[in-house]
């Protein structure tokens, strides 16, 4: 990996501040893990310590109801045995490996574009389409999402790594590695495995020479056989199959606690009765739209990048426990679509203007409800709902984009702002 | 769906938008005109509602009150003691005799030692019939908001206390509090009873802070305070409780120290003068006179305060029918099952019969956010670059900012944010360490005007600003220079919008004022320093009146010269020489030139800036937090620009580039 003297600086820099601020504000991250934000009961590390306590004194973490990380993840930091220093090292680490990747695709998304341009006979504008390696290492380090999803510890920054990890060995042509860390992410936080489809269907793209079901049997089977391999080794680990609980929690909406997602506030109102069955369609709410992304989105691999990435800014709109980490991975890859700016309908500083209005207002909000008294649950959800539909209109505003391009690269000059 | 396409594609095809850029700043100004004059709605017939018990449990009034001529005497005997002791006895005398007082009527009697010299009695009846869980506070602190004896308050409250004790009725357990002050003495027992005080009888509910500085037997009329730190407000039921008993035994109430005079009135004029003034309040609570009102003291940690100060007058009222107003309210309170939700807890009052909820005021102050949000846009489109032909239409598609002046902007916007944070820390840490006493006082005086002057001589400096640049600045540098500018002035109005967005709904009060006040800097441009000295002149004006600290000035002079809303309204509504005259001779002008005249003039602004940098240690009030971060944070940064020395047109290169392509 080479670095010119901007990237370095700014890498350098991104590493000092994740090292330096939580070494001289040691409370910074129970502070954030407090805020419902930036933790919930999957990816909170105060309930990841709670772990570390209970396997540290022979108890298995599972057995009762608060734990709900994976047990790879709860034993790699019980050897760290709460070293603050060592556990913001790792912290930095994952996020500059989330960062590397991510310029390695940012380099794949250029040179894409060189290549399509010579194919059209044009004369090469290098990377006019496309932001300077730089920019997006400052975007990604940066961005207070990120940056406080660091600070905060949560684990989904370590998901977040492998589905970087995944994008990148697509890029590449890495495919196995690609499935690999696509079941390590799964693994982590169940969601992930939705994306299976396009990546699937990436592999499929990339390799026309091989029959596609055959793709088909050997990527699934490989992530398949990733996944139990992980799976049996937690079973090693902790000596029972109630780990599998974590994912129980997850898919059954079983702790309903406050966050930025939709669901929370409709499973406090509705009827018990009815709950399985909403379960069911909130799930499949958040699978389904998968389908029709990977389809509509299926031409060339660059367009399944676009569905991927769509897939992940949808699952994080739709899933039972969002959080900003998650919010995260999908708005540092937002520079990817450089070439996409152009036809949005509502311009990017706007929708940034808007998001982060409502992410300074949604604690706000939780303030009002949890320590005031003075508002009630309405003032966080409605606020939330307002958050989650900005998310969404700027979602479907690519989605229009995308479209606007391949119908022919259509430039609406109502983009002027 | 269609609509809307066809909508946008008519805006499309009249090239609407570009057109509406240059226009910005108009909408802005737009805005914060819609977003005062929404205030100067409500007060009009049918635009507030009429107040209403929302708690069916609380029943105002409809238990039959026995605090009546039997306890006359009991509250006079007191009352000759108490004044006995003001004479005669020092604060540790008081409490002593108001220990062996409650001792003698059977409650639970405890002292909270503040310090060495200062502490607090308070006594405990635990309720015969409840399960011990919830308490009801009823406080009489031995000196007034002003300083007056409470000898009334103290004297009704033990006598409340004894006849309290008689009845078997309660629910909820009663505590009966005597600090010196309703101010800091009663804040320090709220917050010690919540953490380490010993005796404690569950959480609490409701609290009256009763007030009556005078020995007679009669009084006239009730003055009501309900406002607390950081904009919360006790439950609208409460207050509605208090207007409605106050009403049902024949008081009059007053409600943000409204004369006496205008407690008949029911017209516009008197209502607009209680809303304003009761945003002027909640704006400022915790910061004058050492801490307000004594619901100030119990904000924070969810109870429901608010308190009585009932006014001497030659009226029929007696004492005793102030004390059956307090057992009223007891009453009420103690019918209640659940805490208190059922009503507003964000609201303003209009009279005492008259609110306006949440959803009906708050759009002002969201117009007026929207605003700064709108003039950070119009920052960022090049609006304020006075090198631009702002007569045209912006030409450019979007004007781009290149990332490197974009990173310089935020790093400047950061350092300005951390210099505006270490005054603001250094501001409060001097709070702390140097009390406001006797000694300390010329020094606060000082550090005041010093601080209020550098304000002005900043804004001045605006338009004396020698030109900086260097000899020769290449284009490049330039366009830098520009860039690094518009994105600094985009960035610190947007701020600026994120911090009254987010203060909103806590502290509309806050929101709506800052807002306000801190207008004219969404009107400030940056050019060359070399010429246009009128544009430069108008900017150091805008500087000046949005400066924090010009505020400051103001209102700690019209509060030293005892400037209320209420002369404005009697002046506006029977406008007539004599009045005005009469009305102005009214106000503390200072007659002559002499130093010591003056001197309480500049200590207004002082004892304002005083309370500010120490209302967080005192009462957790974050007005100063805001003010600092958000305010005067941005008040830097566009002195800065308005400073800077741009020379560079975004749309004039633009235009001469194209040619060449």
């Amino acid at each position: 990996m080479k670095f010119d003297s901007k990237e370095l600086s700014i890498v350098i820099s991104a590493l000092v501040i994740q090292l330096v601020v939580p070494s001289v504000f040691p409370n910074l991250h129970k502070i954030l893990d407090n805020s419902v934000l930036f933790a919930a009961p999957v990816n909170s590390f105060r309930s990841l310590k709670e772990g570390i306590f209970l396997l540290r004194n022979g108890l298995n973490p599972y057995s009762g109801t608060i734990i709900h990380h994976p047990p790879i993840l709860v034993s790699l930091f019980t050897v760290i045995n709460e070293n603050e220093l060592v556990t913001n090292l790792i912290y930095a680490l994952a996020d500059l490996v989330t960062a590397l990747n991510l310029i390695r695709i940012n380099e794949w998304f250029m040179k894409q574009e060189v290549e399509a341009s010579n194919e059209k006979g044009e004369k090469i504008q290098t990377k006019q389409e496309y932001f300077a390696n730089w920019i997006v290492y400052a975007w990604y380090f940066f961005n207070p999402l990120g940056i406080t999803s660091i600070f905060s510890r949560s684990t989904t920054v370590f998901t977040n790594m492998f589905i970087m990890i995944t994008l990148k060995s697509l890029c590449y042509q890495e495919l196995s590695v690609a499935v690999m860390s696509l079941s390590v992410a799964t693994y982590l936080s169940y969601h992930p495995w939705y994306y299976i489809l396009p990546v699937v269907c990436y592999i499929i793209k990339s390799k026309p020479e091989e029959h596609p079901w055959k793709i088909v049997v050997k990527a699934v089977g490989l992530f398949v056989s990733g996944l139990f391999g992980l799976l049996y080794l937690s079973f090693q680990l902790t000596g029972s199959w109630q780990f599998l609980t974590n994912y129980e929690t997850i898919v059954m909406f079983h702790k309903i606690t406050p966050n930025l997602g939709l669901w929370w506030y409709f499973f406090t109102e509705i009827f018990q009765f009815f709950n399985n069955f909403f379960v069911g369609v909130f799930n499949l709410y958040t699978f389904i739209f998968i389908v029709p992304f990977t389809l509509r989105f299926g031409k060339t691999k660059r367009d399944l990048m676009f569905a991927l990435w769509v897939s992940i800014g949808f699952v994080n709109f739709a899933k039972a426990y969002p959080t900003i980490s998650d919010l995260s991975l999908f708005h540092c890859l937002v520079l990817e679509w450089k070439p996409l700016f152009k036809n949005l309908r509502i311009n990017p500083v706007i929708s940034y203007m808007l998001t982060y209005v409502l992410l300074a207002l949604l604690p706000v909000f939780y303030y009002v409800w949890m320590e005031l008294n003075s508002g009630n649950s309405n003032f966080f959800y409605a606020i939330g709902l307002v958050f989650s539909t900005v998310e969404a209109v700027f979602l479907s505003d690519f989605i229009w984009s995308k479209l606007c391009e391949e119908y022919g690269g259509a430039r609406r000059d109502l983009t002027q702002i | 769906m269609p609509l809307l396409e066809r909508v946008s594609r008519a805006i499309d095809q009249h090239g609407l938008i570009p057109k509406l850029v240059r226009q910005l700043p108009r909408f802005t100004m737009l805005l914060a005109i819609l977003g005062v004059s929404w205030l100067f709605v409500l007060p009009l017939h049918g635009q507030y509602r009429i107040t209403y018990i929302s708690e069916n449990a609380l029943m105002p009034s409809q238990a039959y009150s026995f605090f009546r001529e039997s306890e006359w005497n009991i509250v006079r005997g007191y009352r000759e003691e108490v004044v006995r002791a003001f004479e005669e006895q020092d604060m540790t005398g008081k409490n002593e005799l108001m220990t062996t007082w409650l001792d003698n009527i059977g409650y639970k009697v405890a002292t909270h030692e503040i310090n060495s010299n200062e502490s607090v009695v308070y006594g405990i009846f635990h309720a015969p019939r409840g399960d011990d869980t919830e308490a009801m506070v009823l406080v009489a602190p031995w000196f007034t908001f002003d300083g007056e004896q409470n000898a009334g308050g103290v004297a009704l409250t033990i006598a409340l206390a004894r006849y309290f004790y008689r009845m078997s009725i309660w629910s909820k357990n009663i505590i009966v509090v005597f600090p010196k002050n309703g101010q800091l003495s009663l804040r320090s027992w709220v917050e010690a009873y919540h953490t380490s005080l010993d005796k404690t009888a569950g959480s609490i509910e409701s609290a009256v802070v009763l007030e009556y500085p005078s020995d007679a037997d009669h009084l006239d009329y009730i003055e009501l305070n309900y406002a607390g730190v950081n904009g919360q407000l006790p439950n609208l039921d409460l207050v509605n409780c208090a207007v409605f008993i106050s009403e049902h035994e024949g008081f009059k109430v007053s409600l943000q120290q409204t004369p006496k005079g205008q407690l008949w009135a029911r017209d516009y004029g008197s209502r607009l003068t209680v809303l304003l003034k009761s945003i002027f309040e909640l704006s400022m609570t915790g910061l004058l006179k050492g801490g307000g009102n004594g619901c100030e003291a119990f904000s924070g940690w969810n109870i429901q305060a608010i308190s009585l100060r009932a006014k001497k007058g030659a009226d029929s009222h007696d004492i005793t029918t102030f004390g059956r107003v307090v057992e009223a309210i007891f009453r009420s309170v103690n019918n209640l099952l659940e805490k208190f939700h059922q009503s507003f807890f964000f609201y303003l009052m209009l009279a005492p019969r008259n609110f306006v909820s949440i959803g009906t005021y708050l759009p002002s102050a969201v117009l007026i956010s929207v605003g700064y949000a709108l003039a950070s846009l119009s920052a960022i489109l090049t609006n304020n670059n006075r090198n631009n032909d702002l007569s045209q239409t912006l030409r450019l598609r979007s004007p781009n900012i290149d990332p490197i002046p974009l990173c310089v902007g935020f790093a400047i916007f950061f350092l300005i944010f951390t210099i505006s944070t270490i005054f603001g820390v250094s501001m409060m840490y001097v709070a702390e360490r140097y009390p406001y006493d006797n000694d300390n006082v010329d020094g606060y005086r000082k550090l005041t005007f010093t601080v209020i002057f550098s304000g002005v001589f900043f804004s001045f400096y605006a338009s004396l600003a020698p030109s900086l640049s260097l000899s020769k600045e290449t284009d490049d540098h330039k366009k830098f220079k520009a860039q690094v500018v518009r994105t600094l002035n985009a960035l610190a109005l947007f701020f600026l919008t994120v911090v009254l967005i987010g203060l909103l709904v806590v502290h509309f009060a806050l929101s709506f004022t800052i807002g306000v006040c801190a207008l004219p800097l969404a009107f400030i441009s940056y050019g060359p320093q070399s010429s246009q000295s009128r544009a430069k002149l108008i900017n150091s004006a805008l500087l000046l009146i949005s400066c924090p600290w010009s505020t400051i000035l103001a209102a700690g002079v019209l509060s030293s010269v005892g400037f209320d809303l209420d002369m404005v309204r009697n002046i506006a509504q029977n406008f007539h020489l004599g009045t005005a005259r009469e009305i102005v001779s009214a106000l503390h002008f200072p007659s002559s030139l002499d130093y010591a005249e003056w001197q309480y003039l500049l200590d207004g602004p002082t004892e304002i800036f005083v309370g500010l940098i120490s209302a967080y240690k005192h009462f957790q009030s974050w007005t100063w937090l805001a003010i600092c971060y958000g305010w005067f944070t941005t008040w830097l940064c566009l002195w800065a620009i308005s400073i800077s020395d741009v020379t560079y047109g975004e749309e004039i290169t633009e235009l001469e580039a194209k040619p060449a392509k």
